[in-house]
Formats: C-alpha cells, sequence, structure tokens
C-alpha cells in the first residue's frame, strides 16, 4: 500500500488550509461584527430630502401634533406623508416666501408631486400597519424614536425582525394611555404628561393587548 | 394500544349515532389514461411521489449573444453592489404623496366602485376594488337584483362572479393592447383618425355604410345606433356564440320574441336539453344562485321547498351535466326528436318515429322524466341551450306551458330589441351586401368577424371589396390587419356602459381608470360618426334623460337602475308547431363515417376567441378535460376505439368540404357519434401570451400560437352543428397538457384498470370512501354525524393495571386553541366547477402563469385546484368536482419536515408560510399527503421585470408578497384579509366605533376568502370554528338538531385533523331510473 492516500502534491495545500482555519474565526468574527454594526442594519440612515423639514422645529419647538399632518396613522395602514396641501395650510401666511419651501409652493402651484425618500423602509414582505399599533396604544416614539429633535429624519431604531418580536413577546414598556400616543419623551422624568408607574400594565389590561407572533402576523 | 373516537360536546342526537355512508357502487377515477393504466404516476415507481417534471432542468438556451452579456451584466453589476452600493439594504425608495389629497382619500386603503362587464351582449354587474387609483379585482355585486340575494340566511350579501368577468380584469394592464389607431396597418393618432373621419362621413352620406356592431345591451348605443340608422347608416349585429335560436323558437311559438327566464329556486324538477345553465348561459351565475338555493338537501330554506333533481340530456359533458343527477348523453341534432317525444308525452300527440327513441335506455329515461315532469306540475321547468334549434326552443315553450311551469318557474319576459334580425342571417346579409359592392364604408364596432364569422361567408375576403373601413377593438387583431382603419377601444374598466343584465336591470359601468391606451368606447365612436365629439358620460346622462331615468349619482353608485328589469310578457299562447324530421334525425341510432355529427363549443379558455391573450384563462383548466392552453376535439371513448384515437392523436374533421385538424381528447360521456370541437382557439394576431414559445407546442401544426383556429369549418348551415361530417386519425402525436392526473394524492391501481360491468379493482373502489362521498336524498339520515378523527389510546385495561391513566397516542404535539380557530366547508352537492374560485385565488394571490411548456412539467401554480373525477362506466359516467386547496390541517406533516422553519403553525390553526425563510428543499412538498403546495422552480415573475410587461404590475394585489425562485407556496386562506379584518375591528372597537371584545369573535361572514366571495353557489364557506353560531361551525358539525350531517374529512385516517371539511354531494335521483343504494351498502 503506497504511502499517499492522496497525491503527493496535496502535501503542499497544508499550510492553506492552516490558514484557512486560523483565518476562519477572524474571518467570521469581522463579518458578524458587521452583520450587527448600526451601518448594516440602518440606524442612523437619514437620506436628504427635497425640502429640509425640520421635525424639531415643527414638532419639538411649535408642538404640532403627529396627526396634523400623518392623519391616517390611526385609521389606516399607512400613516400618510402628507400632501403639500398641508403644508401650505399654514406656509401661505407663514415665511410664504422662504427659498427652503419653493419645492413645495413649487408643486402646489403645478399640482406635481414633492418625492420625498423614504428612511423607515421595510422589506416588501413584511406588512407592518400603523393603525395596529396606534390603536394598542404604542407611542410614537417607540419605533421613530425623538422626532421632536431631529432637524433631519433619521432611523432611530433597528427596525429588525427581532426587534419586532421582542416588543411583540413583551409590550408592556411600551404601552401607554391611548390619548399619550404622540407624546415626545414620555418616559424623561420632566415630562409632562410623562408615564405613570404600572401604566403599561394597565394599557395591556384595558386595551387587551396581546400582540400574535404568528409568521403571517407580518408576512403574507 | 387502542383506537377510540374523540369525545366531543355532541348533543345526542337521540339514538345511535352512525357516520355517514361510504359511496357504494364502483369507484371513482380520473381519466382514461389512468384506466388503461397510463397516468403519469401508475408509469414509474418513483413517480408515484415526486411528480413527474420535478427533476426536469429548466430550459437553458446555448450561451447566445444577448445571454452572454446577461451574465456579463449581472457579473459586473454585483461586482458594482459590492464597492459601490456598499451596506445599503434595500434599494431606495420615494414617498410620492398626492399634492392634493381629496377629502375622505385614505393612502394605501383599497377602494370600491360599482360597474359592470358586458359578455355577449349580457352585463355581468360588478365590484370593482382599486388601491390608489389602479383597479385590482372584480367581484359580483351582491346588491344587483339579478346578481345578489341569500342563499342562507347568514349569506346575505354575497353574489358570486362569472370566471370570465374576473379574469377579464387582466386585459386593462396588457402591454399588447393597441397603444394608437392604425391607417392601412401604419401607426397614426386619434387626432389624425377625427380628420379622416370627416371625410368618412362625407362619403357616409351618400348612403352604402354599415355598422357591424358586436352585441351590446347597452341603451345608449341603442339610441345612438337609431339615429345612424335615420342617418341612412344600415346597422348589424353579430355574435359568434348567440343565443338568437332561443328569440327564433319563442317568436315560432308566441309570435313575437320573449326571453324565457327560469325561476330554478322555485322548481323541484329542472331539464336542460342541450344547454349549460351555470357556464356558458347569459344567466349562468344567478341560476347558479337559483340552483343552489333549491339543491339544498335539507329543503330550500327560503321557501321549504324539497331538493330539486336535475335531469340533463347534452352531447358533450358541461358542467350541468356534471351536476345533473340523470344525464343522457344525446348527439345534439337529436334534441328534436327527443323534444317532440317529451312533447308528446306530456300533452298528447304521436310519438316520432326516431330510432333512438326505442332504445332501453333512452325510452327508460324519457318516459321517467315525463312522468317526473307531469307530478312536479307547476314546479318544474325546461330549459333549452343555444346550440339547439329553433323548432327545439319552441317545442320547449309548449312542454313548459304544459307542465304549468310559465308564472311558477318560468317567466317570459319581453326582448329588448324584439325587431333585430338574427346574428347568423344579420352578417349574412352583410357580408352579401360587401360582396356585391354595395357597402362602401363599414364601420365594425368591436368583435372580430375575420376570424369568427362564418367561414363560407368569407368575411375578410369580403371586405377587400369595401373602400373604406374602420375596426374598434381592443387589439389590432385579424380583422384590424384587414381594415382601413384600426381604433383602439377602451377597456371596459375605462368607459362607461349602461347595459343590461339578462333579466334587463339598467346595469351601470363607470370607468375606474382613464384609458391607458387612449382607447374609445364604442358609443364614443357613434358619437364621432354623427358628427358629435361627446364623452362617455355625457351621451349616457343624456341618453337617460331621454329615457327619464333619473337618481343618476346613486345609480352609478349602486352600479344598476333599480325596478328596470323586462316587463313579464302577456297573453302569451303557444302556437302548436309540427317540426318534421329529417333522415338523419329518423335513422338508426348508429351512425357510420361520413355521419357523424359536430357541435361547435365555446373555449373554457378564450370564450369565443376574445379571451386568446388571457394567461389566467388558458391556464385555468377546462372544467371537465382539464386541459389548458389548447383547444381540441371532444370524441366519445366509443370513436376513439373506433378510430384507434391515443390520448395524444391529432385528428381531422371533415365539415362538407372544410376540414381542420386538430388535437383530440376522449371525453367519457361524449355522446356517442358526435364530435365536440373547441372555438377560440388559434388567433394569429391575439398578442404576446399566444404567441409565446413557452406557450405553443412543437408539433403544432399551422402558425405558431396556441391552439388551432376551429372556426374554419364553421359556416352558416353548421352554425350551431353540423351533420354529414368525417372524422379520421391523421396518424400525427401531439401532447395536450392535461392537468387531470397531476396532483394525485391518493393514487388508484398501479396498473390498467379496466372497467367491468360490475365495479373496478378494490383498490380503487378503496379509493371513492376516503376522497369524494355521495349520498341520495332518500337515503339520508337525522343521525348522522360527522366523523370524528380516529385517535389511537393506550389500551385501558393495561394502563389502570400499572396505575397510570390511559395516554394519548399521537405523532404530533397537539396544540389547544384558545383564540380564533378558522376554518373552511366545502359543500360538493353545490359546486358546479365552474373556476371562478381558482381565477379569484389567482387574482387576490397574485399567483404566477407558467405556461403550456411548465404545465407539462408539473408546474402549474394554482393554490385551490378542482379536482374532476368520473364515477361508472367510460361511456356515460357521472362528475363530481372538488376543490382542493392547502387543507390547514392541525397536525400538518409538512410542518414536521421543514429543517428551517418556514412553514410554521399559528395560534388560529393556520399553517403559516414565511417565503422569506424558505430555502426550498421541498420537503414539506413531499410529505403534504393532499399535494397542495406549490413550488416556484423557475422565476416565473422575471417577465415582470421586462420593461414592457411593468404595466403589468399594477395588477398585483399590493397586500400579498410576489413569490421568488425557489421558495415554496400554498392557499393561505388569505390570510392578508383575516389580518385586515382583524386589525380594523380591533381598531374600531379600541376606538369606539363598534361595540363588541376587543379579542373576541369577529362577525360571521366578514372576512370572506376570495374563492368563497367569488363561488356563485356559496359551496365555499369560510369562518371561525370557535364562534358556535358560525355557518363554518354549523356546516362542520350541523349543531342545533339539524342532523343529516355530511361532513368530511379527506384522509381521515392519516390524523393530520384538516380545517377544511367537504360536505358530502347529496345526489337526488329518480327512483325509477336507478334503485337507491341501501346506507353503507357493497355494491
Amino acid at each position: 500500500m503506497s504511502r499517499f492516500i492522496f497525491h503527493e502534491w496535496t502535501e503542499s495545500l497544508k499550510k492553506w488550509i492552516n490558514l484557512l482555519v486560523l483565518g476562519a474565526p477572524v474571518y467570521l468574527v469581522a463579518l458578524i461584527a458587521y452583520g450587527v454594526t448600526p451601518e448594516a442594519i440602518r440606524i442612523g440612515y437619514q437620506p436628504d430630502q427635497p425640502v429640509p423639514y425640520s421635525h424639531a422645529l415643527h414638532v419639538g419647538e411649535l408642538g404640532l401634533d403627529c396627526r396634523y399632518c400623518h392623519s391616517t396613522v390611526d385609521r389606516a395602514e399607512k400613516a400618510a406623508v402628507p400632501p403639500a396641501a398641508t403644508c401650505m395650510n399654514c406656509h401661505s401666511q407663514v415665511k410664504k416666501d422662504s427659498d427652503a419651501l419653493a419645492p413645495i409652493r413649487q408643486a402646489f402651484a403645478d399640482n406635481e408631486a414633492v418625492r420625498w425618500t423614504r428612511v423607515h423602509d421595510l422589506p416588501d414582505y413584511v406588512y407592518f400597519n400603523h393603525q395596529a399599533h396606534v390603536n394598542a396604544a404604542v407611542g410614537c416614539e417607540t419605533c421613530h424614536g425623538r422626532i421632536d429633535h431631529m432637524v433631519k429624519v433619521y432611523q432611530a431604531k433597528p427596525l429588525t425582525m427581532q426587534w419586532c418580536v421582542d416588543c411583540h413577546k413583551n409590550p408592556t414598556p411600551h404601552l401607554r394611555d391611548p390619548e399619550n400616543v404622540t407624546k415626545m419623551g414620555y418616559d424623561d422624568a420632566a415630562s409632562v404628561p410623562r408615564r405613570a408607574p404600572q401604566e403599561g400594565e394597565r394599557v395591556k389590561q384595558t386595551n387587551a393587548v396581546h400582540p400574535p407572533i404568528n409568521c403571517s402576523t407580518c408576512h403574507r | 394500544m387502542s383506537a377510540k373516537h374523540h369525545d366531543h360536546d355532541h348533543p345526542s342526537h337521540g339514538d345511535v349515532s352512525t357516520p355517514l355512508p361510504a359511496t357504494p357502487q364502483h369507484g371513482y377515477w380520473k381519466s382514461i389514461a389512468e384506466l388503461d393504466g397510463k397516468a403519469s404516476w401508475q408509469l414509474s415507481p418513483t413517480s408515484k411521489e415526486f411528480p413527474v417534471g420535478s427533476d426536469v432542468p429548466p430550459p437553458v438556451d446555448p450561451l447566445s449573444r444577448r445571454n452572454f452579456f446577461h451574465l456579463m451584466g449581472a457579473s459586473m453589476g454585483l461586482a458594482g453592489l459590492g464597492v459601490g452600493a456598499g451596506c445599503r439594504r434595500y434599494e431606495k425608495e420615494e414617498i410620492v404623496p398626492l399634492t392634493r389629497r381629496p377629502e375622505g382619500h385614505v393612502p394605501g386603503a383599497t377602494l370600491q366602485y360599482a360597474t359592470a362587464f358586458e359578455l355577449g351582449g349580457t352585463a355581468h354587474s360588478l365590484i370593482a376594488t382599486s388601491f390608489e387609483g389602479r383597479p385590482i379585482k372584480l367581484d359580483g355585486n351582491p346588491e344587483h337584483p339579478f346578481a345578489g340575494g341569500a342563499i342562507n340566511e347568514q349569506t346575505k350579501r354575497h353574489a358570486g362572479a362569472h370566471t370570465f368577468a374576473q379574469a377579464a380584469i387582466l386585459h386593462l394592464y396588457d402591454p399588447d393592447r393597441s397603444p394608437n389607431p392604425l391607417l392601412h396597418g401604419k401607426a397614426s393618432t386619434l387626432d389624425a383618425f377625427k380628420v379622416g373621419l370627416e371625410e368618412i362621413r362625407r362619403a357616409m352620406a351618400g348612403g352604402g355604410a354599415r355598422v357591424l356592431a358586436e352585441a351590446s345591451s347597452s341603451l345608449t348605443l341603442a339610441g345612438l345606433r337609431n339615429r345612424l340608422i335615420a342617418a341612412g347608416v344600415g346597422w348589424h349585429e353579430y355574435e359568434p356564440l348567440s343565443w338568437d335560436n332561443e328569440r327564433l323558437g319563442t317568436r315560432k311559438a308566441f309570435g313575437r320574441p320573449v326571453r324565457p327566464i327560469a325561476k330554478l329556486d322555485h322548481a323541484t324538477v329542472i331539464v336542460t336539453i342541450d344547454c349549460d345553465l351555470f357556464v356558458e348561459h347569459p344567466a349562468a351565475m344567478k341560476y347558479s344562485r337559483d340552483f343552489a338555493r333549491s339543491r339544498q338537501p335539507q329543503g330550500c330554506e327560503a321557501n321549504g321547498r324539497k331538493m330539486n333533481r336535475l335531469y340533463a340530456v347534452e352531447s358533450t359533458f358541461t358542467n350541468t351535466g356534471a351536476l345533473a343527477d340523470h344525464r343522457l348523453p344525446l348527439r345534439s341534432e337529436l334534441g328534436l326528436p327527443f323534444a317532440m317525444a317529451l312533447s308528446a308525452m306530456l300533452s298528447g300527440g304521436a310519438v316520432p318515429a326516431a330510432e333512438f327513441l326505442k332504445e332501453q335506455k333512452v325510452a327508460e329515461f324519457i318516459a321517467a322524466l315525463a312522468d317526473d315532469l307531469k307530478a312536479a306540475s307547476g314546479k318544474a321547468v325546461v330549459v333549452a341551450g343555444r346550440r339547439q334549434s329553433p323548432e327545439v326552443h319552441a317545442l320547449v315553450a309548449k312542454i313548459n306551458a304544459a307542465i304549468g311551469a310559465v308564472g311558477q318557474t318560468l317567466d317570459y319576459v319581453e326582448d329588448p330589441d324584439p325587431e333585430r334580425p338574427a346574428h347568423s342571417a344579420s352578417i349574412q346579409q352583410l357580408a352579401q351586401d360587401m360582396l356585391a359592392g354595395r357597402v362602401n364604408t363599414l364601420i365594425i364596432l368591436g368583435g372580430n368577424p375575420v376570424y369568427d364569422a362564418p367561414a363560407d361567408l368569407d368575411f375578410g375576403g369580403a371586405l377587400t371589396k369595401v373602400a373604406t373601413s374602420i375596426h374598434l377593438a381592443e387589439y389590432a387583431d385579424e380583422t384590424s390587419q384587414r381594415t382601413t382603419w384600426h381604433v383602439p377601444k377602451a377597456h371596459f374598466l375605462e368607459a362607461w356602459n349602461d347595459c343590461r343584465t339578462w333579466d334587463g336591470t339598467i346595469t351601470m359601468a363607470q370607468p375606474l381608470v382613464a384609458p391607458l391606451y387612449g382607447g374609445v368606447s364604442s358609443i364614443e365612436l357613434c358619437s364621432l360618426l354623427l358628427g358629435q365629439e361627446l364623452s362617455g358620460e355625457a351621451l349616457i346622462k343624456a341618453e337617460h334623460a331621454a329615457r327619464n331615468i333619473g337618481n343618476w349619482k346613486q345609480n352609478v353608485h349602486d352600479g344598476f337602475v333599480a325596478n328596470t328589469a323586462l316587463p313579464v310578457a302577456a297573453g302569451l299562447t303557444v302556437a302548436d308547431s309540427n317540426p318534421s324530421l329529417t333522415a338523419s334525425q329518423l335513422s338508426g341510432s348508429k351512425r357510420k363515417q361520413g355521419e357523424l355529427e359536430v357541435t361547435f363549443h365555446y373555449s373554457s379558455f378564450t370564450y369565443d376567441g376574445r379571451f386568446a391573450n388571457n394567461a389566467w384563462l388558458w391556464e385555468t383548466p377546462d372544467f371537465l378535460s382539464k386541459v389548458v392552453w389548447d383547444n381540441y376535439a371532444l370524441v366519445s371513448p366509443e370513436t376513439a376505439t373506433a378510430l384507434q384515437l391515443d390520448n395524444d392523436s391529432m385528428i381531422s374533421v371533415k365539415v362538407g368540404d372544410r376540414s381542420v385538424e386538430l388535437p383530440c381528447y376522449t371525453m367519457p360521456g361524449q355522446a356517442r357519434y358526435s364530435i365536440a370541437v373547441v372555438l377560440g382557439g388559434g388567433r394569429t394576431h391575439a398578442g404576446h401570451v399566444s404567441q409565446h414559445p413557452k406557450n405553443v407546442a412543437d408539433g403544432q401544426l399551422g402558425p405558431r400560437v396556441v391552439g388551432v383556429n376551429t372556426y374554419a369549418v364553421r359556416t352558416l348551415g353548421s352554425f350551431d352543428y353540423a351533420t354529414g361530417c368525417t372524422a379520421t386519425s391523421t396518424g400525427r402525436k401531439y401532447q395536450l397538457a392535461n392537468v387531470q392526473d397531476h396532483w394525485a394524492y391518493q393514487p388508484g391501481a398501479a396498473g390498467p384498470m379496466k372497467y367491468r360491468p360490475n365495479g373496478f379493482d378494490p383498490e380503487v373502489e378503496h379509493r371513492s370512501h376516503e376522497i369524494i362521498r355521495e349520498v341520495d336524498v332518500a337515503e339520508m339520515k337525522p343521525t348522522w354525524k360527522a366523523e370524528e378523527p380516529s385517535e389511537f389510546w393506550d389500551d385501558e385495561a393495561e394502563a389502570a393495571a400499572q396505575g397510570k391513566p390511559a395516554r394519548h397516542l399521537s405523532l404530533f404535539e397537539e396544540k389547544e386553541y384558545t383564540g380564533h380557530r378558522w376554518g373552511m366547508a366545502i359543500d360538493l352537492s353545490t359546486c358546479t366547477g365552474c373556476n371562478a374560485c381558482m381565477v379569484a385565488c389567482q387574482s387576490e394571490n397574485n399567483i404566477p402563469v407558467v405556461g403550456r411548456r411548465e404545465v407539462i412539467n408539473n408546474r402549474e401554480m394554482s393554490w385551490i385546484r378542482i379536482d374532476r373525477y368520473f364515477q361508472g362506466s367510460p361511456d356515460d359516467p357521472r362528475v363530481v368536482h372538488q376543490p382542493v386547496a392547502c387543507q390547514q390541517c392541525e397536525n400538518a406533516p409538512c410542518e414536521q419536515v421543514c429543517p428551517v422553519g418556514a412553514t410554521q403553525h399559528s395560534d388560529e390553526g393556520l399553517n403559516d408560510m414565511a417565503y422569506n425563510r424558505c430555502i426550498g428543499t421541498r420537503y414539506c412538498a413531499n410529505n403534504c399527503p393532499y399535494k397542495v403546495r406549490r413550488f416556484n422552480f423557475l422565476d416565473w415573475n422575471a417577465e415582470f421585470r421586462e420593461a414592457r410587461n411593468k404595466v403589468r404590475r399594477l395588477l398585483f394585489n399590493p397586500d400579498v408578497t410576489v413569490r421568488m425562485r425557489g421558495v415554496m407556496e400554498k392557499c393561505t386562506y388569505c390570510v392578508q384579509r383575516i389580518q385586515n379584518a382583524k386589525i380594523r375591528t380591533k381598531a374600531q372597537i379600541r376606538s369606539g366605533q363598534r361595540n363588541g371584545v376587543i379579542d373576541g369573535v369577529i362577525a360571521d361572514g366578514e372576512i370572506e376568502t376570495a374563492c368563497q366571495q367569488a363561488c356563485p353557489t356559496e359551496a365555499i364557506t369560510f369562518g371561525d370554528l370557535a364562534d358556535k353560531t358560525s355557518r363554518v361551525a354549523k356546516l362542520h358539525e350541523l349543531r342545533g338538531g339539524e342532523g343529516n350531517s355530511r361532513s368530511y374529512s379527506l384522509l381521515e385516517e392519516m390524523y393530520t385533523k384538516p380545517r377544511t371539511r367537504y360536505l358530502a354531494r347529496v345526489r337526488n335521483p329518480n327512483p325509477r331510473l336507478e334503485k337507491p343504494h341501501a346506507a353503507g351498502g357493497e355494491s
């Protein structure tokens, strides 16, 4: 019986195999590390928009309610980005000559749509419904973060499946009195109104919130 | 170990409960091939487990230059993606809101509008669902007086929608529709046409102008027609599948044409002569619903009548024959002597001396039928079909008078257009005038006469004698190739219309989108011809004002004008008729070559050819033959044996001196010596679908398009059927794509199983007991209860000896369900096999079309299939239709084998499918005992990425994921509808808009699956089994003392506990024609 079962030249592969074996953990660590970076899961994604609309100004300083513009958020799947006409409700009076608002005025005059860039983008096989969550009394900031601090909107939460499922398994920390759904900074000590002790537990009972974690809850 | 039944909280029925008896008699079989031992799963030992074609590699063209660049492009793209796009997870998406949002508009929410579709001059009232301004789904209009109305107490809001009407939405986004007018085949513009029209109008004024219109019931078109006639324009109307024989017949009988409308819900005996009530008849949807009303085994709920009995006399198998209690296969030409004999037996007179009437089977049938009709006087009705001659219709009028049907089970209503000449006479007149040079201008409104006019008229040739011709059509079709002008016609969802349903109710059609390809409607073109340019809306408003029809807004909203059904004709007396019989009707029932009959049959795919570019319809199997993507000749088993025809032979059919060669299908139950030729194939200018290489067979003769043009042998003399025909085998072979042997989940015998007079092999018979259950109404027992799944338990004595409780032994981890328990019941008694559910499912769930070639490889994707079983002798079998979709097993075998957990059980008992997790092992499909899982072998949606097909994406249902290559899919019970209804209900309760418990039951009937919604007979019921008052819960177990449980589940012994249960088909045979079987007895 010959000494070699494999061909002799395969001996030269050994060092490469060693390199692979040694390199594999490094590669895996690097891959996983990259996979969980905010960049990969898109936290902080902050695209430019056609109009530099500042939520920090409108929500944070002026105190507009989210539902003034996102008017279908509690009665439809989509929160709805407002039509230019909504902007013009105020801006036909306020700052009506601002350069930054030119695209809105143009769109309104020409009846042409303003093309906004989507920030919170779920995969096409995921069906998220705003109405279901807002009526169950999950606050806007739970998924969208402190919009009232954002001059330019960015993605604040990972929006990954695990993140969704975590909340569906334990929604209590994220539930609040339905009338405070749009309140920003609800958990801050200085906030008025602010989260009461046991509020989530109470709302879960009164609102009968039992989030399902079936596949078809989101995938259809 | 011992088997025992699970002890549910059944209310006691008093005495001993027995399970539903298994069907005695002979076994069920799916195809002649199966009888011969040649079905695909019989041919090789592995194909019983793996369908044929499951290992066929995708067809790859050699590395052409085009493919090379394709691949290069893809790899460059990938490289670029890695470097440039970096970590971007998804494509950048835009949100484009309206600049001004109309009041009440909710972005992303669907809206529903009433509209109507006209097929062959009859309206179908529809509800169109529109998403962001684009129609995506069509359903029946439940409020329409002729379409809706309750069958069951709990389903008042239901209508059902015709297969063709539902599928017609596909044409809206068809990129093959003609985008601009053509002048001598060259692209032109609508403005140029309008300029050209000025000259045409000047020529018209000099006489010699004609209009040839497809049948339409539009009031406005009728008004414009009268104005054109007044302006000297001749008007002709033609429809290849015409019901004019009925008008001619009633004219013979009553002196003026009237329209018989049967009231099947009031009938206990229904007889059809060569008539398909459930698909082909213009009132098919209404008839289906009315039939279901009087077909309830417990009696008609609405009026307490007993279950009806249906007799069908027909030359080829139709859905009506499949549902009939007694069916007599009879050549179409013998319809006349049959009707004469029946009339003579009912109201006296001599029975004609036709020889076939002396055959024992026919004699018994007709005698029993006559007695049954007499006994059911006032509660019986006879309906004759389109193909039967006017004499038969006149005789049927006489028969109906004799059995007291008029006013009871039948109304004669006034014809909306009594002066109109018959379609075939009208086009004959036109063709003669064209040939004689009496026509200088011809305007063709819709239709495709060059393709479908009687062949002996040579309409295409006659067109060359006409100086100027205009064709208004959705596609630049065969006729448009021959006319001076082609003008694109607006799709029915792009145009206004005011047409009539068969009862005459004025039905409003409103446009849901502006014409995508700039088409105009028939009424708009007529208006242009009159020198006015008015919109369809203005024209209809003017017509309605002239007719004093008010309430415009209400009518458009409702989709109909209330109380506008045609008036019931009064003062009718039947004239006696004494038709003479031809030699072939009188002489022997044996025929020889040269004496055969050929009947012309509508196509389940294209109707008369008009849907030839409709891929949904082409891939929906024919109701009875289960063939897809073809047209063919149906021959009887006897003829097949005589001509030595196989399942894949080509035959030449000679009618007069014309012949056509086409594939043949041996149709069990086809009348002897009668060959049914299916129309509607061989369209050369239909569009891409009918020309795509993957849809056209390699051995195709003539033009490489789907099917064969059989209008080539249909002449004026043989408009309905032809006699004296010859059929010969040409020796050529041709494989029809047929799904009848696909998804055989409980195959019968492995080898040939020749039918013997007293039954089949035990193995085949065994199958019948498990899959199909039938019972005679007389045998129904109030003590039946639904069969419970057999369970296995520890031996009680043994367990007691060991001091342990007996354990329930199950292979499955069984779940307790505390919330909703979705379930479905399918009633085989009222399923007509009309395919409406299949098309509805395709439309709702974005199901791809795979094409002819891949259907042959067992790769069709339909989530719901309708299995068709024959029972009994191939010469005269009975048929049962059984829709099968995912059974949503509580103990789902598919879930046990998925290595990645892509298919999981939900808390509500649904077998969920997560496409994004599926890695395509196909284990689940192999482990599914019902064979309902469908695999995306190829990227069926690849074509949607082509630039020209982008418009077709607009039809997708946004609530359902479009699946990619390599994933498994299956019926979901329309989970998107369930979830949306739950979300809606909860939100409404939480916000105080609705009373109720947030997690409580959802009102029964609020969630309808797409198949259920489309079903005209309400054979499919969906609901929450946890709600004991729901209809589905009652049907599953028939609680509440109703008894007579007919519910059973498929493959009960596998203990899969399916959530879909079937209700045994109840038949109501005439004891004189068939002795009822003893319950549970053996043959």
